[in-house]
């Protein structure tokens, strides 16, 4: 059984959390696993963790095209899309493409922009296309949104709504590093610089590869998928959740464990790959009751998660 | 969900009531009184949680009653209070609260209250109170283990079911060695105690002496007093011969040794061979089909009246023989002592003494007179009644004239009398009349409450039967009656088990089985297959063994090859890494990974290929997975569960 591209992958990822980001290995696998499903990524945390640099060498090492959007609360819809200026020369109305027709786009402070540009966002982000002004544009593929948003700043902010919430495949933080390495990047500062200096590891064509060994030779059990809809239906059913993983949810749950697998190197999805990724999809779908907000999403969906049955046979 | 303790607290009932049970009869009237009570009090305070009776009060009134029935305790009154004391001690360990302790002493009292009844009494029942008590306290003390260690435990259903069926293991298999050892050992036939101090009851039913007057009213019990194996007979024919009472001593008659060279012989009429089971009771009298022509299979005598009677005592179970004739002809060939049996006591009323001269003027030959004797009884209008009976120094008169009710004793002592004083030889007959046939078992059933009195008289020189009971104007309703009745099927099913019971297991005897397997042996050489016995047994074989390998098949249906492969490797890595359980939440890739186990790498890689791909194992696979359980049992334990 050879799994094509994946020794390639497993290369960036070794690559990124050996010599550059030490100590964001789950972060960086989960940055690739939303890559390889076709999803989008959404970092909660707060600043100065290294959002944006994950998210810079990860477009450096995979070799794409890379935009970035700094999100404030006066950025319109069209500073993302573009827009449509009138070229003197050729007489008529020439599109330019925002910041979104890249292969990743970084999008810091996704709350802090109006709710309407955050739809447009989006839509983008789902449709995979961008219709300004009559005219559809295709995005280029792949296309991997990586938001970022500060969880503890509220001032100033357009919270994004669970229903957009769920457009995002991951959620995940980053987390201060391992103490040895953080003294140490105290100590040397800074390794924006050298990012720049990442050589892509991976071509276009790769990664059009491995998304097709994952979506098409991955093979997604019967009772693997019978998991996937226990576990969904479990957080439908439990006490403290008022609306549990919606079927988009468990579309990406099946995406990202398929992912994960190709990820161990097998062509077959085991319970323990959808458990792997259960929390970074699932958890911001949920909606706790009022009364059990005080309680962490992430915490209550483990506790689903360690308490059901895994199908062994 | 099931606490340890309610499972207990059922089991200590339960206990409790089989070991009482067999003794309740035998316990005193406040005793009986006390101990549903105590049941009733203990199920409440279980309930409720809440118990009146502390510690230290239980156990004073435990030293009261102990002392309340020990004083009481002599030689010949010896196993009365110890049961009252072992019944009382239990009612107090029920109602006091229970913990360890008490649950332990409570199962020993129950079975010190069971074994001390097998004192009193034995019976067939014994065994079943013995097995359901066995099996009880067997799966008490097996969860009093687990009480001790946590008396707040619950169980599962699953749980519990499977600690139940384990601890009936226990039981199950001592009931086999029981039996095993039921063959050879020897065993009692009497009650342990009541056979060395025969009961000291009033004999109700059969009596060695006819003495009517002397109560005023007779009980009648329905205690077997014999069971008769033979065929089945017209009602008429059911007198059970026991004694002959042949001299009146005032009012009561007696048996005196038939006259010297009295003889007897009975001729024609149809021979009825009966086995005979005899209560055990005092007395030595052998009771057969009137006229019995001879018994054997006992040591006994016979006299020249045709009564019978063991050398030893009858106070054990014993079967004999008899052949009786019906029909025929009890002819006398001896001399007849005529003036022994025409003996009549001084003090006789004047009204009596008139009836015998008139019957005597009346009538020339003894036939004659017999039957206006007859006319003469049922002229008098005679009742046949168990209460309000003539209790006057001279009861036949004031029976014949004044109250003119009476049981068989009457009838039977005033006819002899009259027919002694009007010059015919008579005496009394003792046994039994009636009886019941239980044709489940093939034989009669006889009943202490029928023990019935009637007359033989002397005519033309034969003995002729004579019941004057039938004389009574209401013999249809009272005599015949009752006696047609019987026992109600449910004991007419138990006595037909104790009756087998009794020849199977009392009276067994080791010699007498080996006999009966020689003689199996020889009828089964003797046997002529009647169709072909070959291919039924083949068939049946075949029936069995398909039976067997379906059910097998079904069993093995149940579970997939992969389920069963699954749960040895489990069961080897649980054993191996010493784990209790493996969390349902963990799949094989985890458990591998926490374990740290390249064998359990090795089995969640190629086991979930298969599986995780919706598709059999193959055989290849499955034999790779055989092996690795195999390492698994031989590599040695490195690390823990880690992480656990």
């Amino acid at each position: 059984m050879k799994l094509n591209k994946r020794a390639e992958v497993l290369r960036v990822i070794d690559t990124l959390s050996g010599q550059y980001l030490k100590g964001k290995v789950r972060a960086i696998r989960l940055a690739v696993i939303t890559l390889l499903s076709g999803g989008h990524l959404l970092i909660e945390d707060i600043p100065g963790l290294g959002k944006t640099t994950l998210a810079l060498a990860l477009a450096r090492a995979l070799g794409l095209s890379f935009g970035r959007i700094q999100c404030t609360s006066d950025l319109l819809p069209s500073d993302i899309t573009g827009l449509s200026i009138f070229d003197r020369d050729e007489n008529r109305f020439r599109f330019i493409q925002g910041p979104i027709f890249n292969n990743i786009v970084l999008t810091d402070e996704i709350n802090r922009a109006m709710p309407k540009t955050q739809s447009a966002m989006l839509e983008a982000m789902e449709e995979r296309r961008v219709t300004v002004e009559g005219s559809t544009y295709p995005l280029p593929e792949p296309f991997l949104v990586i938001a970022t948003q500060n969880p503890v700043e509220q001032i100033g902010t357009y919270p994004l709504p669970e229903s957009q919430l769920d457009r995002f495949l991951i959620t995940t933080g980053v987390g201060y590093p391992p103490v040895e390495v953080e003294k140490s990047i105290i100590q040397t500062g800074s390794i924006r610089e050298e990012i720049r200096h990442i050589e892509a590891l991976l071509s276009l064509e790769d990664i059009t590869e491995a998304k097709r060994v994952v979506r098409e030779e991955i093979y997604l059990s019967a009772k693997v998928t019978d998991y996937i809809f226990a576990l969904v239906a479990a957080t439908r059913e439990h006490a403290f959740i008022l609306s549990g993983i919606s079927t988009r949810g468990g579309i990406n749950l099946a995406a990202a464990a398929r992912a994960a697998a190709y990820l161990e190197g097998r062509d077959y999805v085991v319970p323990e790959d959808v458990q792997t990724v259960a929390v970074a999809v699932g958890a911001h779908r949920l909606i706790l009751r009022p009364e059990q907000e005080g309680l962490g999403k992430e915490e209550v969906l483990q506790s689903i998660v360690k308490s059901l049955p895994v199908p062994l046979v | 969900m099931v606490r340890v303790s309610s499972l207990l607290n059922l089991l200590s009932y339960a206990a409790a009531a089989l070991g009482v049970a067999p003794l309740f009869l035998y316990l005193d009237l406040p005793v009986r009184f006390a101990l549903p009570l105590a049941f009733a009090a203990g199920i409440f305070c279980d309930r409720r949680r809440r118990y009146p009776l502390s510690g230290g009060s239980a156990t004073l009134l435990s030293i009261v009653c102990f002392f309340l029935y020990a004083v009481q305790i002599s030689r010949d009154h010896l196993i009365e209070p110890v049961v009252n004391i072992l019944a009382l001690l239990l009612a107090v360990r029920l109602v006091t609260e229970k913990n360890g302790r008490n649950y332990l002493q409570l199962f020993v009292l129950a079975v010190f209250a069971l074994a001390s009844s097998s004192l009193l009494t034995l019976s067939a029942a014994f065994f079943i109170y013995l097995v359901l008590l066995v099996t009880a306290v067997t799966v008490g003390l097996v969860l009093l283990s687990f009480h001790a260690v946590d008396p707040h435990l619950v169980f599962s259903r699953l749980q519990s079911r499977r600690i139940i069926g384990i601890s009936l293991t226990l039981p199950a298999i001592s009931l086999v060695l029981m039996l095993a050892f039921f063959v050879i050992l020897p065993r009692t036939q009497y009650p342990l105690w009541n056979f060395l101090n025969p009961a000291a009851t009033a004999t109700a039913g059969f009596s060695e002496e006819v003495r009517p007057g002397s109560f005023a009213g007779i009980a009648a019990v329905k205690e077997v007093a014999l069971r008769v194996e033979s065929e089945r007979l017209p009602r008429d024919e059911l007198y059970w011969r026991g004694t002959v009472l042949n001299t009146p001593a005032g009012s009561t008659w007696v048996r005196q040794p038939p006259p010297s060279g009295e003889m007897a012989r009975i001729r024609g009429g149809r021979a009825i061979p009966q086995t005979i089971y005899p209560e055990p009771k005092p007395g030595n009298h052998l009771f057969a089909l009137d006229v019995p022509r001879g018994v054997e299979g006992l040591r006994s005598f016979q006299a020249g009246d045709y009564i019978f009677r063991a050398r030893g005592a009858l106070d054990r179970r014993v079967k004999y023989t008899a052949v009786s004739v019906v029909g025929g002809e009890f002819e006398s060939t001896g001399p007849v002592d005529r003036d022994f049996y025409l003996a009549v006591p001084p003090r006789l009323s004047e009204r009596v003494r008139q009836v015998a001269a008139g019957i005597a003027a009346r009538g020339a030959g003894a036939g004659d007179r017999i039957t206006l004797l007859e006319a003469f009884f049922a002229n008098q209008q005679l009742e046949y009644a168990t209460t309000d009976l003539p209790a006057s120094d001279d009861p036949v008169d004031e029976f014949l004239f004044e109250k003119k009710r009476g049981y068989c004793e009457f009838f039977a002592s005033s006819f002899a009398l009259l027919l002694r004083l009007s010059g015919v030889p008579s005496r009394l007959v003792g046994g039994y009349y009636g009886g019941e046939y239980n044709e489940m078992g093939g034989y009669y059933l006889v009943t202490e409450d029928t023990a019935h009195v009637w007359v033989e008289a002397l005519v033309d020189g034969r003995w002729l039967r004579l019941d004057p009971s039938r004389l009574a104007r209401n013999a249809a309703a009272s005599l015949l009656a009752p006696r047609a009745q019987g026992l109600n099927a449910g004991r007419r099913l138990l006595d037909t088990v104790d009756y087998h019971w009794n020849r199977a297991v009392v009276a067994y005897d080791l010699a007498r089985q080996l006999q009966l397997l020689q003689q199996t042996n020889r009828q089964l050489r003797q046997f002529r297959v009647p169709f072909a016995l070959p291919t039924v047994g083949g068939y049946l074989l075949a029936g069995i063994v398909g039976t067997i390998a379906l059910v097998a098949l079904v069993r093995r249906g149940r579970y997939s090859r992969e389920e069963r492969i699954l749960q040895v490797f489990l069961r080897g890595v649980r054993k191996k890494h010493h784990l209790e359980a493996i969390p349902a939440a963990t799949g094989l890739q985890e458990l591998a990974k926490q374990l740290d186990d390249p064998v359990c790498r090795e089995f969640a890689e190629i086991f979930g290929r298969g599986v995780y791909r919706d598709r059999k194992l193959t055989k290849e696979e499955l034999k790779m997975l055989r092996v690795l359980i195999r390492k698994l049992g031989k590599t040695p334990r490195d690390r823990g569960f880690a992480g656990r």
